[in-house]
């Protein structure tokens, strides 16, 4: 009896290497609720709009599912189907890897360079350039303005200009013909790819302090080159994640375009990515556990590759 | 004997060759005999009415002007001679008088009414004998009565109704012939008028205002507008009011017929007059007539512009204006009507549309007439208005009334942009009639002028382009001043003429700015081309732009828009009203009805009455088409829908809602748009067979019935609203609405099929599961210049080989034809090819060859019917017209019709619409017909021998793609386990208001609200054929549409058909791009076909093809 009210007197304070990581955080969680209120409207909405529908999509990609009647479970069949028996996916994957390259790392770097050029600028022609540079990818259906150019229509821009200039005879239908769809997506994409990452980067080199230049000069630095890569690249290293995550992101999504660009699905499935793929069996097949499958593995390429990203930032400046 | 022998041997030899020589097959031997009836129904296909000489009569191509230059000297006529309308021309009398028999379209079926007047048909000729007393200019008059649709006109000899000529409340077009022959242009179109006057049932308030119904929201809804048909006397007048006094017609002293040829709808007619027209005073000459009179003390009358007393078109009806808020009346948050016009104005912009008002003058004097109104469209220019009191033109400068643009609300006495006019109105008992009428007004020669100029550049480029075709080299010397001389001159001449009418612009509208820069670039372009030949080839191009953008400046200059709040009739000289409101009105608007949008259910359509939540047996229906459609379909159901006892709550959604809703439970009970098949096999919907007769007993025997229509069961409404002429059900229709459900089926042995079946469900009667009833359908049709075709002298063609020698006379002129892409299927089906495998093509293992019906469905779209040689053909002949042919894959149809390039075109027949709208300067100059057919061979039964004989006829198959209403599974959520669907009362609710919204009547009161509502060329492609035809077509039109509907051929239902279109477009774009062989183009994707089609079928539980060919009867067969 009279043990246990000197312990109890005794234990006021308790410690965390005396709790489990349980009572620690539930202790932690009363001491800042105001802070768990203020998050909790957003995480809700997180949770309930993007978390449980990716473990949802999950689980239904062990499933046959055809939106209205009820799952029925199939293990991994449509992996199985997916990796193994659609020739189709593979030729997505390679599109879309092709389409992220070009939209991830190339637009990246061009993006950086460019970036990098109008900061040199002075202010208000920077401001000026920055927005040429930026108006594409924020008006949003501009692309458009490519199927106008690239009209398959005799009396389009390009097929009147090439047919009056005696370069070809008869119209190309430049996207239902499987030579031109491929590269005709991509220099659009490059195009509209100048997006966030780059406005992210001419912010990114603003916030450099002049002084660390004055410094770096007095440690040794001769070129430009050295500054960007010693000084300014490491400075903004916050900038850049993000304008790699938006670009990778963005990258693996590209799909939009080339609907509106080649109609769906694209002949011969040239174009078709991934994200085509899974509008297909989901949208119009209407095989949702197939779809997920798809689902999932371009959830995974899209981890695998952020964490790629994050491995190659941290080596800038080394 | 020996003879005959041979002679029969001979006979088949020939007929061996015959077949032989047609190319790819495109002659297939029907498998069964048929009778000599269903051959005929096959063979009055291919007829054409139109010869080639009847439509050239009717292509005169002088205009109105050049007959008037042409008769300059002669005086006008100083005698008018009324000729009875009873007196017509009997057709035996008129025998000796038209030689040309070709060229005459049948004489109209007359009836003579109470002695003295003729009601002529919409279809048809109607003669009159004159005598001229001498040579003169003569005006015409008429005095004649609109027939309304109400009930058939004319009462044919077994009285009964015929229907074919009930009038359909559109335009009253005839065409004018003296002596068998159009004078000119204008005379081919001329437009009576109608009158329409809403129904003012509740009367008006201490304001003046009419007391419109309110739906349950309070928003006032726009009365009906009924057709009130009156006597009329009227000159010929041209219907596009580029002449504002009457047409004169030149007769010769001595004796002419005048002739009514119909072009639409039918009128009764009182005389003729023939005579001269008095001319109307000027403005000064009025002055001086009443210069005595005084200027009342009266107060202002404030006439209501939404409540007109009468209009001549149903588009012009009252509407709700936000844009102001001293607009009368107005208020935040209800919808009240306050205005007529539409938008500013769109609605009441074609020249000939009238309005008219009563104001009841109790003081005679001068008046200022002032209206508030907004003309916001024609930007830098005025439309025009002639005003009439009672009937008549007070004075000349009346007829070009000016409305100027603003973008804001204005105020102005009438006036024509120089003199304000004011009018002598006397006191009467009976109120003045105040009309006004959309005229050209003071634009209409210059726009006159500009439109012969657009036909003579139209003309100029189609001639340029015959030489050089639509890409041609500019380094070529086409030797364009020895080939066609006259365009150069004439180029020339339309440089000077363009420059002319742009300074005469200038000074009308007062600036130079974006109205003349478009004559001026098309004169400058005209003076480079026709200055130095070399340069022709180069700019052709651009001078095809020109004319184009030409044509759309001229469409929208000719528009004449016109909004109107009030119209103030004032003694002269008193204060204008406001035109706008000042800033602390505005303020107070703007913010009141932000604050009351918060508030105000934009959802519910226009209902009159309060759907009540909680009646579990309430339909509700999704719609996804526009507003428009949904608030006329809410109007429908409150005012025509059989049972007063179903309430039927319609939502407006957004397209793609219905998925997801479904898969949430919340879905609709019934959809108005969506694919029955795929929601069908996923079983969302609930079949139709449910509700039979015994069904639908009790829905009848349980609500009120409206109007003793009782509710029809599934086949009575097959039966009733989609059978053809001879009560046969067009099964087409339904067949791509219809499969066989393999999870409501079951076979009596399943291991042996062909024993047969029994039914699960106690619904499925043939095999056969219906999704969706049809409601609307399009197809395609064969579009083509009747001008260019007479030009060149070209017959339209029936079938496709005639499109060969087609298609090389015009590349010879360096034109095209424009194809769809669609014409695989088209062509499969013309020579009896199936788009899928079934049983049928393996029938050889059927005992006695013969595959039933059931089977037939059971096993339709085990694979596709593309790796057939009929397909492989079909698809090769489809892929020449691009690669060997080199017609474009891709074009603006419309566009390329327009300047003619294009003269002829496969495309869908509700382009019909499109062409009306955009393209009125070729309006009457080019019509659709049935799609080019495959000659085929059939075997015959003569009736009277019994012997068969081998006939040809054309097969215009084409597949129709219809819009279905389906009965969402949700509909049946209010029965007990274990009951049988069709006790849901909600089902049986759902099920009336199917069956009534596909009933005939409802479909065409749909499409007349439509077109009351956007105007008539907003024609309704409703699936009910007998709502189809009761729209406002010509007689031709009607005829090739009905023609081609009987041809439409449904593609069946299999799981995965979306694979079978994705890749033969494929196929089809390796073939055009990169020149493969067609064949094996298609081939190569024969196998995924068939592998999704197998796949799919599997998912959801059909037979697949392996499955198919592991059955008994496949036991040893070698199957490719």
């Amino acid at each position: 009896m009279s043990e246990k009210a000197v312990t109890k007197q005794q234990a006021a304070p308790k410690l965390r290497k005396d709790m489990t990581k349980w009572e620690w955080t539930l202790r932690e969680m009363k001491v800042n609720k105001v802070g768990y209120v203020m998050v909790a409207p957003y995480y809700i909405v997180f949770l309930l709009f993007t978390v449980v529908p990716v473990f949802v999509s999950l689980f239904l990609s062990f499933t046959q599912f055809n939106m209205l009647e009820v799952p029925q479970w199939v293990g991994v069949d449509n992996y199985i189907r997916l990796l193994l028996d659609d020739d189709t996916f593979l030729l997505a994957v390679e599109n879309t890897l092709v389409f992220a390259t070009m939209t991830g790392p190339v637009s990246y770097l061009l993006s950086l360079m460019f970036a990098w050029f109008i900061n040199e600028l002075t202010p208000k022609i920077r401001a000026v350039v920055t927005l040429i540079f930026y108006a594409p990818s924020i008006s949003g259906q501009v692309y458009l303005i490519w199927q106008t150019l690239f009209s398959s229509d005799q009396y389009g821009w390009v097929n009147g200009t090439l047919m009056k200039l005696g370069v070809i005879n008869s119209p190309i239908l430049w996207f239902q013909d499987t030579n031109y769809i491929m590269t005709l997506c991509i220099v659009v994409a490059l195009w509209t790819s100048l997006g966030t990452s780059f406005l992210s980067f001419i912010a990114g080199f603003q916030v450099v302090d002049k002084s660390l230049y004055e410094a770096a000069s007095v440690d040794g630095v001769r070129n430009r080159w050295q500054e960007l890569w010693y000084v300014t690249l490491p400075v903004m290293k916050n900038q850049m994640m993000f304008g790699a995550i938006m670009a990778i992101t963005s990258s693996f999504g590209f799909g939009a375009i080339v609907t509106a660009l080649c109609g769906f699905p694209s002949v011969d499935y040239c174009a078709h990515t991934i994200m085509h793929h899974l509008d297909d069996y989901g949208g119009q097949r209407w095989e949702v556990g197939y779809a997920s499958a798809i689902a999932t593995i371009l959830f995974a390429i899209m981890i695998g590759s952020n964490l790629l990203v994050n491995k190659l930032l941290s080596k800038v400046g080394k | 004997m020996m003879i005959a022998k041979n002679k029969s041997r001979l006979v088949v030899l020939v007929l061996i060759a015959s077949m032989l020589l047609q190319a790819f097959g495109s002659v297939a031997v029907y498998g069964a005999a048929l009778s000599e009836q269903e051959y005929a129904t096959k063979q009055n296909n291919s007829e054409t009415e139109n010869s080639r000489d009847a439509m050239k009569e009717l292509m005169v191509s002088t205009a109105y002007s050049e007959y008037l230059v042409l008769y300059d000297e002669i005086p006008d006529a100083k005698e008018s001679i009324r000729i009875e309308a009873e007196n017509y021309v009997r057709e035996e009398d008129a025998g000796q008088q038209s030689q040309n028999a070709a060229s005459q379209s049948a004489y109209a079926e007359v009836r003579i009414v109470d002695g003295m007047y003729l009601d002529t048909p919409g279809s048809g000729k109607v003669s009159f004998k004159f005598t001229a007393p001498e040579t003169a200019m003569y005006t015409i008059k008429l005095r004649y009565l609109p027939l309304t649709g109400d009930g058939g006109w004319i009462v044919s000899e077994n009285g009964a109704n015929s229907t074919d000529d009930d009038s359909h409340n559109s335009n009253i077009e005839r065409i004018l012939l003296i002596d068998d022959l159009v004078p000119f242009k204008e005379a081919r179109t001329l437009n009576f008028s109608r009158t329409w006057v809403d129904d003012y049932a509740n009367g008006f308030d201490k304001d003046g205002r009419y007391k419109f119904n309110r739906d349950i929201n309070m928003n006032e809804m726009r009365p009906i507008k009924v057709e009130d048909p009156e006597w009329t006397e009227t000159y010929l007048y041209d219907s596009e009011t580029f002449y504002e006094d009457p047409l004169k017609f030149y007769f010769e002293k001595g004796e002419h017929t005048i002739t009514l040829d119909a072009a639409s709808e039918p009128l009764r007619l009182d005389w003729i007059e023939v005579g001269y027209a008095e001319p109307l005073k000027s403005y000064k000459d009025y002055l001086e007539e009443h210069k005595d009179a005084p200027t009342p003390k009266a107060q202002p009358i404030i006439v209501h512009a939404e409540t007109p007393s009468a209009t001549s078109e149903q588009v012009i009806y009252a509407m709700n204006d936000r844009t102001s808020g001293i607009t009368y009346p107005q208020d935040p948050a209800q919808s009240l009507l306050n205005t007529l016009g539409g938008n500013g104005g769109d609605k009441w912009k074609n020249p000939g549309q009238w309005v008219r008002y009563e104001v009841l003058i109790t003081e005679s004097g001068w008046y200022d007439i002032v209206p508030r109104f907004k003309q916001t469209i024609n930007q830098g220019l005025f439309s025009s208005r002639a005003v009439k009191i009672d009937n008549e033109y007070p004075f000349e400068e009346a007829r070009g009334l000016q409305f100027k643009y603003a973008d804001d609300w204005q105020v102005a006495p009438l006036n024509d942009g120089k003199t304000n006019f004011k009018f002598y109105l006397e006191a009467s008992e009976k109120p003045h009639v105040i009309e006004f009428k959309a005229v050209l007004g003071d634009m209409a020669d210059l726009l006159n002028e500009i439109e012969g100029i657009q036909t003579r550049l139209n003309d100029y480029y189609r001639q340029i382009l015959m030489i050089t075709g639509s890409e041609p080299d500019e380094f070529t010397d086409y030797e364009f001043s020895k080939l066609i001389p006259g365009v150069l001159t004439g180029m020339k001449t339309e440089k000077q003429n363009l420059q002319n009418v742009s300074l005469r612009l200038e000074k009308k509208i007062g600036t130079k700015g974006e109205n003349t820069v478009i004559l001026d670039r098309i004169a400058f372009l005209l003076g480079e081309m026709s200055g130095d030949e070399t340069k022709i080839a180069a700019n052709l191009g651009n001078f095809k732009s020109y004319i184009g953008s030409l044509g759309t400046w001229l469409l929208s200059t000719k528009a004449q828009p016109l909004q109107l709040d009030s119209i103030y009739v004032q003694p002269t000289g008193t204060k204008l009203p406001k035109a706008n409101a000042n800033f602390f009105q505005s303020m107070g608007h703007e913010l009141s009805s932000f604050a009351m949008s918060f508030f105000t259910d934009y959802n519910s359509i226009g209902a009159s009455q309060k759907i009540e939540d909680d009646d579990p047996n309430a339909v509700e229906v999704w719609i996804t088409t526009g507003r428009d459609q949904a608030t006329i379909m809410r109007q429908l159901v409150d005012g025509s829908f059989n049972s007063e006892d179903i309430a039927v709550n319609l939502k407006l959604i957004a397209a793609g809602t219905l998925l997801p809703a479904t898969l949430a439970g919340v879905g609709p009970d019934v959809s108005m748009d969506a694919d029955p098949n795929g929601y069908g096999i996923r079983n969302a919907v609930i079949p139709l067979n449910y509700f039979e007769a015994e069904t639908v007993g009790k829905i009848n025997d349980r609500v009120s019935i409206k109007n003793k229509q009782p509710v029809l069961s599934y086949s009575d409404v097959k039966q009733a609203y989609f059978s053809n002429e001879d009560g046969q059900v067009i099964e087409e229709l339904f067949v791509p609405l219809t499969i066989l459900d393999p999870d409501r089926v079951e076979y009596v042995d399943k291991d042996n099929p062909d024993k047969g079946y029994k039914v699960v469900d106690g619904v499925v009667r043939d095999g056969r599961v219906a999704y969706g009833l049809p409601y609307t359908i399009d197809f395609p049709m064969l579009f083509y210049r009747k001008d260019i075709f007479v030009e060149l002298g070209l017959d339209v063609p029936e079938t496709w080989d005639q499109v060969e020698t087609t298609i090389r006379a015009l590349s010879e002129k360096q034109m095209e034809m424009g194809f769809s892409q669609a014409m695989t299927q088209i062509y499969m089906y013309q020579s009896g090819h199936e788009w899928f495998k079934s049983a049928r093509d393996y029938a050889q293992y059927y005992p006695n060859g013969e595959v039933s019906e059931r089977e037939y469905l059971r096993t339709v779209g085990i694979e596709s019917n593309l790796g057939s040689n009929g397909a492989l053909d079909a698809f090769q002949r489809m892929t020449e017209w691009f690669t060997l042919y080199g017609e474009p894959v891709s074009y603006d149809f419309a566009n390329r019709f327009r300047t003619g390039e294009m003269p002829i075109a496969i495309a869908n027949y509700t382009t019909y619409n499109q062409l009306k709208v955009f393209a009125p300067e070729i309006a009457g100059l080019w019509e659709f017909v049935q799609l080019p057919g495959v000659e085929r061979t059939v075997e015959v039964i003569n009736e009277e021998t019994g012997e068969t004989e081998t006939k040809t006829y054309i097969d215009h198959s084409t597949p129709g793609t219809p819009q279905a209403v389906m009965m969402m599974k949700d509909a049946a959520d209010d029965i007990k386990d274990g009951q049988d669907i069709t006790e849901s009362k909600k089902a049986q609710n759902a099920w009336a208001f199917l069956q009534w919204w596909v009933s005939t009547d409802t479909q065409v009161k749909f499409g007349q609200e439509q077109v009351a509502l956007m105007g008539t060329a907003a024609k309704y492609n409703t699936a009910n054929i007998d709502a189809l035809l009761g729209q406002s077509w010509t007689a031709q039109e009607k005829k090739n549409l009905e023609q081609q509907f009987a041809s439409l051929k449904g593609t069946p239902m299999s799981p995965g058909n979306y694979i079978v279109a994705r890749y033969t477009n494929f196929a089809f774009y390796n073939v055009v791009n990169d020149g493969e062989v067609a064949a094996e183009a298609l081939r190569g994707y024969v196998d995924d076909i068939d592998h999704e089609l197998s796949r799919k079928r599997a998912e959801y539980g059909f037979i697949t093809k392996e499955d198919y060919f592991k059955e008994d009867r496949f036991k040893g067969a070698n199957l490719g």
